[in-house]
């Protein structure tokens, strides 16, 4: 079966985006320059850069034998003091360049029953919040399609 | 022994599971080797041709009768080199045409939603020893995957009995 847009989407209801969502931080906390140590939603009121997930992935195709597609939406908050314009832009630059470093390197992780199939870019890096400390989150977000099969 | 539908409530769809014989293993018997069919199918169904006829008597009455049905069976999937099932098709329809033994494949399907009632309990299963195998298309979207098309009809000599399911490996007993 094959989830039309105007049904009601089935969430995946079994450990796998955690074990997806663990997969991604310990696979980015390789990754030499990045900005910061990623962590799993958490940042400081000044600093951080943490993976999010947008929303409970979903089920897009569902096969008989049990197994399904899924869909995870997740972005990538790097939150950060610029005092400059050139700062802000550095920012963008760096979170940006640690999403393109995902995306090349994403066919590393290795997760038993589960297989990442697919990865895009849905946003590059842009101020989305700004505090009153002048902290600001510059946020680039991601699609995933994951495969467990039944 | 009598099997039922068992469990409360509405079924999975993956309670019913369909394996090729891609093989045997052992010796003095040898056992048969079963791979799942379906592993990224969406929809696939159990289809039961029961050749109805109507006559109609000069008095007015219809009189309907059935035969024993003619099963088939279609799967549409991504081709997946890890999967043995429609690798073997592949290699009989598309690689060899071979005919012959696409027309005498064995096939096991599994009603993994029946038990038996016994202390170890079985599943309702039945084999099928002279199954047609037919590879319709084999193509798709550009960009996207290698899609397979096949159609099974169920044939030959007709076992039932009961299976076990042990880590997504099916064992087969023949009713005595």
């Amino acid at each position: 079966m094959s989830l039309q847009s105007d049904s009601p989407r089935r969430l995946v209801n079994d450990d796998s985006p955690a074990a997806v969502s663990r997969a991604i931080v310990n696979l980015l906390n390789t990754y030499q320059d990045k900005p910061d140590i990623v962590t799993m939603e958490y940042l400081t009121e000044e600093n951080g850069l943490a993976l999010s997930v947008i929303q409970v992935p979903y089920v897009v195709e569902q096969y008989i034998c049990g197994g399904y597609l899924a869909a995870y939406d997740c972005e990538l908050i790097y939150r950060t003091i610029p005092t400059t314009d050139a700062k802000r832009l550095e920012a963008d630059e760096t979170l940006d360049a640690t999403v393109t470093w995902l995306i090349k390197n994403i066919g590393s992780i290795d997760l038993t029953g589960v297989t990442i199939t697919k990865i895009e870019r849905q946003s590059l890096a842009s101020l989305s919040a700004r505090y009153n400390n002048g902290a600001e989150d510059h946020i680039a977000s991601l699609h995933l399609n994951y495969e467990r099969i039944g | 022994m009598a099997y039922t539908v068992t469990g409360s409530g509405k079924i999975a769809r993956e309670k019913l599971v369909a394996y090729l014989k891609t093989g045997e293993t052992g010796s003095n018997p040898a056992v048969p080797v079963w791979s799942v069919l379906g592993k990224r199918v969406q929809s696939s169904d159990y289809a039961m041709d029961w050749q109805e006829e109507s006559v109609k008597d000069i008095l007015g009455n219809t009189e309907n009768s059935v035969k024993k049905p003619i099963i088939s069976q279609e799967f549409e999937a991504p081709m997946d080199a890890a999967e043995t099932a429609f690798c073997k098709i592949w290699e009989l329809a598309i690689r060899d045409q071979d005919a012959q033994k696409l027309s005498e494949q064995t096939v096991l399907i599994v009603h993994a939603y029946t038990t038996d009632g016994e202390t170890n309990p079985t599943y309702f299963a039945e084999t099928y020893d002279g199954c047609v195998i037919e590879a319709n298309t084999l193509g798709g979207e550009g960009g996207g995957d290698l899609v397979l098309s096949t159609k099974i009809t169920y044939g030959g000599n007709r076992v039932t009995g009961g299976a076990t399911i042990t880590s997504g490996v099916p064992s087969f007993t023949p009713a005595s």
